[in-house]
């Protein structure tokens, strides 16, 4: 299953990481917990078991073995802060070579407006 | 660091996820009981349009003094059948095939018309608008869609095949009347050997009987039963109708001017909405009915605009 395509909303998270600690969980500890409403909890479980990572029962949800390796490998684009869209650039294609403290500034000369 | 905690056994939620976020999401500000919320979110997973409407339905749910009154509820809830707009366009496809495949009809000499006959936009247009693109082949015309009935009327000549089209049937009345009035308008102007079809996206089968009478061929993809008088039998048909009577005692009996249609226009007790459509008065009020009882504004699950 590979995520990099989908987005994570903080519901999903907070649905993702408890069942990571859990395993098989009532939909109320949701409600309970995180004052989750049937809406917010309903969507995201359903998007959730269709991307596979857990499956919906009587009362309760529980996480696959495939979900659970997902939450481990591409732990970093569910729960990072600030997560970058899809459509945002990639910090490290803005990296420059940092410069020296008193180093003169030069810049590319050919990209430069004549 | 995040990822860390993420993996950690004992991460706190708040240590994970981004405070502005978090600040973002809207929650609950009152505690729901454990039976209530299993049986809300039942539904909600059920019948994905409640998915937007969570206060509206734990409102609705509070409005049930009894156990047997939510029971009520919870069973019209899911058997509710809300369409969407994909199934707007399954339905439309279905009710194209039937023109162009049972029926047979040519672009030639046929009028699809909605039978709208008042200057307010209503949910036939919306319906005649979204069939068009299931005429894309064939020689069919825009001009083969009238968007109301009078202009469709006019344009009818002899040897015309017209289909008079409504987004949904309740009892039967209003397609009745089209009917009837279309066959004097068109007797009056002695236009010859026009026939006169009915098509829609839902029906009740309630109306069917009127149809029949009408003796005009009609088509609808989907036919729904009455929510209460044909589901339950017996007793509990009996407490099932003194439950809703009770609900509806919550409701205001008049508002704008109009009354509150108990169990539906004519007692209809349609189950039944579509997706960014008014909602048929012929659905129970409790789920659109938008004032209560003290004159109070309550937060409905449909809406319909009058």
């Amino acid at each position: 299953m590979n995520s990099r395509k989908k987005y994570f909303e903080v519901v999903d998270r907070e649905v993702l990481i408890n069942l990571m600690k859990l395993k098989t969980i009532d939909w109320y500890y949701f409600h309970k917990q995180y004052k989750l409403s049937p809406g917010q909890l309903s969507r995201s479980i359903k998007k959730l078991e269709a991307w596979k990572f857990l499956v919906i029962e009587e009362e309760q949800i529980r996480i696959t073995e495939e979900g659970q390796k997902t939450i481990v490998s591409e732990r970093n684009r569910i729960f990072r802060k600030n997560s970058d869209e899809d459509w945002g650039v990639e910090q490290r294609d803005r990296m420059r070579q940092k410069i020296e403290i008193n180093q003169l500034y030069m810049p590319n000369i050919k990209k430069l407006k004549k | 660091m995040v990822n860390d905690i993420a993996c950690s056994p004992n991460a706190t939620v708040s240590e994970i996820f981004d405070d502005r976020m978090g600040k973002i999401l809207r929650r609950a500000s009152k505690q729901i009981e454990h039976d209530d919320f299993v049986k809300l979110m039942t539904l909600t997973l059920n019948q994905s349009w409640l998915e937007e409407e969570s206060e509206a339905l734990i409102e609705l749910w509070n409005l049930c003094k009894f156990t047997s009154e939510q029971e009520l509820v919870y069973n019209l809830l899911l058997r509710f059948k809300y369409l969407t707009s994909s199934e707007i366009k399954t339905s439309g496809r279905e009710v194209a095939n039937h023109i162009l495949n049972v029926w047979n009809l040519s672009p030639k000499g046929t009028r699809i018309i909605a039978v709208s006959d008042k200057r307010e936009a209503d949910g036939s247009q919306m319906f005649i608008q979204s069939l068009k693109d299931k005429f894309t082949t064939n020689n069919w015309k825009e001009n083969n869609f009238i968007n109301n009935i009078g202009d469709g009327l006019k344009l009818t000549r002899k040897n015309y095949k017209i289909i008079l089209l409504d987004d949904f049937i309740g009892t039967g009345d209003t397609i009745e009347r089209r009917v009837k009035w279309a066959r004097k308008q068109i007797r009056k102007k002695h236009k010859t050997n026009v026939s006169i079809r009915v098509v829609c996206l839902a029906a009740l089968e309630i109306a069917k009987p009127k149809l029949d009478l009408l003796k005009i061929e009609y088509y609808s993809p989907i036919w729904l039963k009455r929510g209460i008088s044909d589901h339950y039998k017996a007793k509990e048909l009996k407490k099932a109708i003194s439950d809703m009577k009770r609900l509806e005692d919550e409701l205001a009996k008049r508002y704008n001017g109009q009354s509150m249609p108990s169990f539906g226009y004519k007692k209809s007790e349609a189950l039944f909405a579509i997706e960014a459509f008014n909602t048929p008065n012929n659905v129970f009020p409790i789920f659109w009915w938008p004032v209560l009882a003290n004159q109070q504004q309550r937060n409905t699950l449909l809406k319909r605009l009058r």
